[in-house]
């Protein structure tokens, strides 16, 4: 309980500096920040600390701006609302939590066999391909327990970018190298490089 | 050029890593590199938010110095995982503007 107060105490004397600096701007960006800490406040989602933390930072954007000799709207840019809405991106809001819900929701009925269990398997078995070796799409549906969905397995890795899986190393049964998300070429070029003979 | 604000969005990112990749460096800097590219639309707002999402992501190192003029300034370089981040966006931006201009060459 103790803790608890003087986590608040804390919070609240720090939060009077933080104004205390505030009051020491120019006119116009004591106006700005005021009005962004509103238009923030509106769209709090959590305790509103991420928010507080991201004020503070906003001071010391608006100090080094006032000492560069600007004026706010040279640092926010016009649109301060725009510039509002990408500093609450990272930030727990409210909308987000409906935004959040909304694919939970949909996910839970519709996608999560589909997309999430398949895709994830098909990654897992992906990843373990060594250097030089190569698997069918053919080879990887079945390792990843559905032997006719070949195709969705090249679907699946079409979107894959990540580096540490090495969906280059899955080709067409055939021994045809099949499609790659960053060209063709590219895939035969790395698949030569890690020696494996086309 | 102009009115690039909505188009730049997804790409500023992936500039700034690249700017950050090349030496330690402050917000202020930043703009002012994209400005002088020709990139008027930015300011430094713009930067900053974007330098936010960065260390949320954990993507770069972050040091506290005092610079020449006015208070102290943080400045930036890329960790591990930002010099990956940053090969990855090269190679999705390789991949979208391959693909963009072949629509626009297709008969």
């Amino acid at each position: 309980m103790l803790d608890f107060f003087k986590k608040i105490i804390g919070d609240k004397k720090e939060y009077r500096m933080m104004m205390a600096r505030v009051e020491a701007m120019p006119k116009d960006y004591q106006f700005v920040f005021k009005k962004i800490q509103n238009y923030m406040w509106n769209h709090a989602g959590g305790d509103g600390m991420d928010m507080l933390k991201i004020q503070y930072d906003l001071i010391d954007l608006f100090e080094a701006g006032i000492v560069d000799g600007k004026r706010v709207l040279q640092i926010t840019g016009e649109d301060v609302a725009e510039f509002c809405d990408e500093l609450l991106r990272n930030t727990k809001t409210w909308t987000a939590s409906y935004h959040e819900k909304l694919n939970n929701d949909i996910k839970k009925s519709l996608g999560r066999k589909i997309m999430n269990s398949f895709s994830e398997k098909v990654y897992e078995v992906v990843k373990k391909i060594p250097k030089g070796k190569t698997l069918s799409y053919k080879e990887v549906a079945v390792l990843a327990g559905k032997a006719k969905a070949c195709r969705a397995v090249g679907n699946i890795l079409n979107k894959n970018y990540d580096p540490k899986i090495p969906c280059h190393r899955v080709i067409r049964s055939d021994k045809k190298i099949g499609g790659y998300n960053r060209g063709n070429e590219e895939k035969k070029k790395k698949l030569e490089a890690e020696g494996y003979l086309l | 050029m102009n009115n690039l604000t909505e188009m730049l969005k997804g790409v500023l990112e992936g500039c700034v890593l690249e700017i950050i990749s090349k030496k330690e460096i402050y917000g202020y800097e930043i703009t002012k590199k994209l400005n002088t590219l020709g990139l008027d639309d930015v300011v430094e707002g713009t930067v900053y938010t974007i330098l936010l999402r960065l260390e949320k992501n954990k993507l770069v190192n972050i040091e506290k110095k005092n610079s020449d003029i006015g208070p102290t300034r943080k400045f930036y370089s890329l960790n591990k995982d930002g010099k990956r981040e940053l090969e990855i966006f090269w190679e999705k931006w390789d991949f979208i503007s391959k693909k963009i201009y072949k629509l626009k060459e297709e008969k």
